[in-house]
């Protein structure tokens, strides 16, 4: 592998598609005043709130309306900066060594999910600065936590599905045929991808309303917590259902292999933190927890 | 159908799915819809045709499918959750600095000429991990990596080196912070802080007896221990009272003056002016400046004049590891008790303590915080969505009429109220052998608690009796301490494959758990006090 | 041939053993009995099975009937449920603002809300005017001053930086480790009996007896299309049984806060009166945010038909 990762690249792409992003879901009202506006109460509404919340008051757009030139520039710019993303994201020693195109994607949202926990911890420790020298709290801070962490704890476990690290218990699992193991994947995969479908078909109906009303949290820095995080379930989900699948295949012809609690301790991260502590005359190190990933590093 | 035979099938179900190995946290989300078809729609279960008729599948978009997206949503907007990352995040910064090596050096030349020496200073130092951080993991490795191949190297018995990282280790949950209580208390809507504070006495407790264990086994039988050689030139006896007496003074002088800046800087600003009725700013009243003032030269003094410059250098030398970690711990703890966070942002706090600390230290790069961003997003990914199935399955469980149904048929069976205790025990620990800590807490809890809320209060216990208002905060207590066991219950604690993951080959996993044997038994002695006197959680409540 | 019966699903956020739970609880037998048992509902309390805010889009999407919860948990849908639920600096007593429910057009301006979100108003409980828990007095609008306290999100938190105070929108869980700490002064829990039960004044001990800055009312509100299935005598008994629980909470509340009035002077907190020209500063304060907070064409609707109510009373004169 030509560039590690954590390279400046892959710090500064996620940083300026949450940039876009942020950007976008801010001004999302005044694309859907544009393009599909809602009942006229409802449209009044949302204007009211656009106009309050606008960063760029006043500025014209290239195709009249309510977006402005800003707006169309961060929405032109998140497909590109996903592409940039996605080709620029490289795998580290402590991934999992599952690199389909569909793979890089979930990886890539996993790394703006890292840059929204540096974002997250950021806010919080403003909120207490202000709160607790200067006696001036936010109104703010504490509803951008939550809805940062919103989007951290979904996006979090698509890339734990892409990474294999979610919960599962391998007591009869490990001890089956291999063509058994492939059975029950199969099942599992079908099951998930069966609880997307109900999800979102009992879903779609508040989530869409939400969204194309632009339901706010009802406070005084008012974010569209439900507007955007109601879809954004159902979207991590179906996402995640898709990853099952992907792993499916991608798995199909691994080796089996013994799993065990350990596993989500990687030996590179090991080695760092080795390196860390300075440990010395451990032996050497016992690789009882070889992986599927080892097995196709053989393999490949 | 009636709620028994869903309840029946929900059992079943969940051990076969969990059997094939499907994700936890998924197989919890299948089977709340499962639940919901069973409740509303049973028909289309045996005749799929019928999609589309009834009431949960009649309304696309709508009905009471929607309660998948509701459930998870509303977990999504608690704020308590956002203390998990942060808290993994802290971990993993401190695991990748050498915050911890220095530290156990710094023990270990006060206490390397005590028969039993290492193993005390790795439980003490496992309860100073466990004070700053709340997740169990990175601490088993962290003690594995320092302890193990020096208690081996000196001829340490190996089970007794074994057995005492691995329990210690574990400590991280069971005294506060902890995610195990957070998450308790977030699901079961108890006072976060009240568990916290409940719980410093019988983790302490616990500790202890591990500490106590070691001194008597050690006392016992001195093969199981052999003390290292002396090395030339080294401070024994009064010599290195003096040296820990120095030490001491310099740590009291650092903290006072920080102390002394934090009180005067609220007299400057005027933000402890007395007030009618206000409660003082903790130890930052106007009145505290000149205590701690004279503290810090007092201290200073002492130093000079009593122990000496040159002393006071080799004393700070010496023990000066030791001071991260209590920095870390006052910012997370002092923070939450000194009433300038929550437990949320106390987390963030911790995480912000150890990047500045790493970063004196000369540790920090990108590279570092990268790699500990990713070991937070994994673990947060891992733990947060299995905390998304169950709150799919309680939700639509609830909604069935379940968790009434089960506490009516358990308190229904008219048993004495300490069986009932103590058959809940038995299933716990059984659970905890096989399953992740996070899984038992979400799926089991809902059920449990309510049953020992609806329980004789005056029969709980042995010994006193616990108030009313305490009853979650207790049992939430013995929860986590029952939790303590399943990280090392064979086959499954996971504290013994974090251990094999850094230990010699030679030790085998059948190894590793036989040294486990007697703090097993130790752990149940403490869970047993909990059981028997359950008023030890309000001994710092009240 | 049999009668029609209804099954309902309600959720409330009140506990079941407390003093509104119980109220709840007897309006559920009320109705069961008045109907002979056709009515039959499943309670879950505490907001069991989805969070309390949401609680109506449960309902409205059917996984519940009924939300019996409060309006206020929706303004982030349409801020007109500000004016439905919580008439900030409105009202002095449950009385007048039930009466402007029943004979001041409230409901005709508050159902086709409602029905826009796929819902229909059954009917309001109010338990009163709240007070406040704070370790600072709070006698006069000056004491709002720097006053930093736990406000429940919407426009309580612009009236009161209006006011000079430091509102902090925190989750109602972290209130009491937030007071004890002294993160936060003062908090705006609920009314002066249910704020003793829930441990307030054991952590802090200054009040204001009788309330004024907030006086919320809890609805029964059900899925419209459930409603509309139900046989007409049904839906007379929801909304009569409403009536009699709503003077039911009333009378009960006013007599549980004047006995927890008595009770926490004995235990040594401080309940302060408002005088009438403080009340006078704050109502200004109020009503001046409330155009601000009303949006939508529904909320300037509302806040139109309070004031032209509010004058009747002579609460307000312009
Ligand atoms: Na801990
Ligand atoms: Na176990």
């Amino acid at each position: 592998m030509k560039n590690k990762s954590g390279s400046f690249i892959e710090w500064l792409i996620p940083f300026c598609f949450i940039l876009c992003a942020g950007w976008l879901i801010w001004h999302l009202p005044a694309f859907t005043l544009d393009w599909v506006p809602p009942d006229q109460s409802q449209a009044d509404n949302l204007r009211g709130l656009h106009h309050r919340n606008d960063v760029t008051p006043g500025m014209s757009g290239p195709f009249g309306g309510e977006a402005d030139w800003v707006d169309y520039l961060a929405l032109l710019g998140l497909p590109i900066f996903l592409y940039i993303g996605i080709r620029t994201v490289r795998r580290a020693p402590m991934e999992f060594e599952s690199w389909r195109p569909a793979d890089r994607v979930s990886v890539f949202i996993g790394r703006v999910t890292m840059m929204m926990i540096i974002l997250l911890t950021s806010v919080m420790l403003y909120e207490v600065l202000l709160r607790y020298v200067f006696e001036a709290p936010t109104l703010w801070a504490n509803e951008l936590s939550l809805w940062l962490a919103g989007f951290v704890f979904l996006c979090a476990g698509l890339y734990a599905m892409q990474q294999r690290s979610h919960i599962r218990i391998f007591l009869l699992y490990d001890i089956c045929p291999r063509w058994m193991q492939r059975l029950f994947d199969t099942i599992s995969t079908v099951l998930i991808v069966l609880f997307a479908f109900f999800l979102v078909y009992g879903g779609y109906g508040e989530a869409l309303d939400k969204l194309w009303r632009w339901e706010t949290f009802g406070t005084a820095f008012d974010p569209p917590i439900p507007a955007t995080l109601k879809p954004t379930v159902l979207i991590i989900v179906s996402l995640v259902a898709i990853q099952a699948v992907v792993n499916l295949i991608s798995d199909w012809n691994a080796e089996p292999v013994i799993h065990t609690a350990a596993d989500d301790i990687d030996q590179d991260e090991l080695e760092k933190i080795r390196a860390a502590v300075g440990a010395e005359g451990v032996g050497d190190l016992d690789v009882t927890r070889g992986s599927i990933q080892g097995n196709q590093t053989e393999r490949n | 159908m009636d709620i028994g035979t869903i309840s029946l099938v929900l059992m079943l179900g969940l051990l076969v799915l969990l059997a094939i190995g499907m994700p936890l946290g998924l197989a919890s989300a299948i089977l709340a819809v499962l639940v919901l078809f069973m409740k509303f729609e049973p028909d289309t279960l045996f005749n799929p045709l019928l999609f589309g008729d009834g009431i949960l599948t009649g309304r696309p978009g709508s009905g009471p499918l929607n309660i998948l997206a509701q459930k998870i949503y509303g977990l999504l907007t608690d704020y308590v959750l956002i203390s998990i990352p942060l808290f993994i995040f802290m971990a993993a910064l401190l695991e990748r600095s050498g915050i911890a090596k220095e530290m156990y050096s710094s023990l270990n030349v006060w206490l390397n000429r005590t028969r039993g020496g290492i193993a005390i200073v790795t439980s003490i130092m496992a309860v100073i991990m466990a004070a700053m951080s709340g997740i169990i993991g990175g601490e088993v490795v962290l003690l594995g990596l320092i302890a193990l191949p020096q208690m081996l190297r000196l001829g340490y018995n190996q089970n007794l080196a074994i057995g005492t990282i691995c329990a210690s280790g574990s400590l991280g949950t069971m005294i506060p912070p902890s995610i195990v209580l957070i998450i308790y208390g977030l699901i079961t809507e108890t006072s976060i802080k009240a568990l916290f504070t409940a719980a410093f006495v019988p983790g302490f407790m616990l500790a202890s007896f591990f500490i106590i264990y070691i001194i008597v086994r050690t006392r016992l039988r001195p093969e199981d221990a052999p003390l290292p050689d002396p090395v030339p030139g080294e401070a024994v006896g009064r010599e290195k009272g003096m040296l820990f007496g120095a030490f001491l003074s310099v740590l009291i002088a650092g903290f006072s003056t920080v102390l002394f800046l934090r009180a005067l800087f609220f007299t400057v600003s005027g933000q402890n002016a007395a007030e009618n009725g206000v409660e003082d700013i903790f130890w930052g009243t106007p009145g505290h400046v000149p205590w701690f003032a004279g503290l810090t030269i007092i201290a200073v003094l002492l130093c000079l004049f009593v122990f000496g410059r040159e002393r006071t250098k080799t004393g700070w030398a010496m023990g000066k590891g030791l001071v991260p970690p209590i920095v870390v711990i006052g910012v997370v703890l002092g923070s939450i008790y000194g009433g300038i966070t929550g437990i949320t942002e106390a987390a963030g706090m911790g995480a912000f303590a150890v990047l500045v600390i790493a970063i004196f230290r000369g540790e920090a790069s990108f590279e570092l915080v990268w790699d500990s961003l990713m070991r937070t997003l994994k673990s947060t990914g891992t733990i947060i969505w299995v905390t998304i199935g169950a709150a799919a399955l309680a939700g639509a469980y609830t909604i069935a009429g379940g968790p009434t149904y089960v506490a009516n048929f358990i308190l229904g069976q008219d048993l004495p109220t300490m069986s009932i205790l103590l058959m809940m025990m038995l299933i716990l620990l059984f659970m905890g052998a096989f399953m992740d800590w996070v899984g038992i807490v979400l799926l089991i809890i809902p059920v449990f608690l309510p049953i020992v809320q609806r329980l004789p209060i005056e029969e709980i216990g042995l010994i006193g009796e616990l108030q009313p208002k305490y009853v979650a905060v207790w049992f939430g207590v013995l929860f986590c301490m029952n939790m303590q066991v399943s990280f090392l219950s064979p086959p499954f604690g996971p504290a013994a494959f974090y251990l094999k993951s850094v230990a010699p080959p030679h030790i085998s996993l059948t190894d590793i758990f036989k040294g486990f044997l007697p703090f097993i038994c130790i752990q149940l002695i403490a869970l047993s006090v909990l059981l028997i006197w359950p008023p030890i959680v309000e001994v710092l409540l009240n | 041939a049999a009668a029609q019966t209804t099954n309902l699903r309600i959720q409330t956020h009140y506990a079941p053993e407390t003093v509104s739970g119980q109220l709840a609880q007897q309006y559920i037998d009320d109705i069961v009995e008045m109907s002979n048992g056709e009515i039959q509902v499943e309670m879950f309390y505490s907001s069991s099975v989805v969070k309390s805010v949401e609680t109506f889009d449960a309902a409205a999407t059917g996984i519940l009937d009924c939300d019996m919860t409060g309006g206020g948990y929706q303004t982030g849908k349409n801020p007109a449920f500000q004016f439905v639920a919580d008439i900030m600096g409105g009202y002095d007593t449950p009385y007048q603002q039930l009466s402007w429910l029943y004979f001041g057009g409230g409901r005709e301006a508050a159902a086709p809300l409602y029905n826009k979100y796929g819902m229909e108003l059954i009917g309001w409980w109010v338990y009163g005017q709240e007070s406040f828990a704070s370790s600072k007095p709070i006698e006069k609008v000056a004491d709002f001053k720097d006053w930093k306290f736990r406000s429940p999100p919407g426009m309580e938190t612009k009236i009161f930086e209006k006011l000079g105070a430091s509102p902090i929108v925190m989750d109602f869980t972290e209130i009491f480790t937030a007071l004890e700490t002294g993160i936060i002064d003062g908090a705006d829990a609920s009314g002066l009996a249910n704020n003793v039960g829930l441990g307030l004044y054991d952590i802090v001990k200054f009040a204001n007896f009788p309330g004024f800055h907030s006086m919320p009312s809890d609805h029964l509100a059900c899925n419209k299309a459930v409603f509309d299935a139900m046989p007409a005598h049904h839906q007379k008994i929801m909304k009569v049984g409403m009536e009699a629980l709503a003077l039911r909470t009333a009378l009960t509340f006013e007599k549980k806060n004047a006995e927890a009035a008595a009770l926490l002077r004995t235990q040594g907190v401080t309940l302060s009166q408002w005088a009438p020209e403080e009340l006078a500063k704050f109502r200004a304060a109020a009503q001046a945010t409330w155009p601000e907070f009303a949006t939508t064409p529904e909320a300037k609707a509302l806040v139109d038909a309070h004031m032209s109510y509010l004058t009747q009373l002579g609460l307000v004169s312009n």
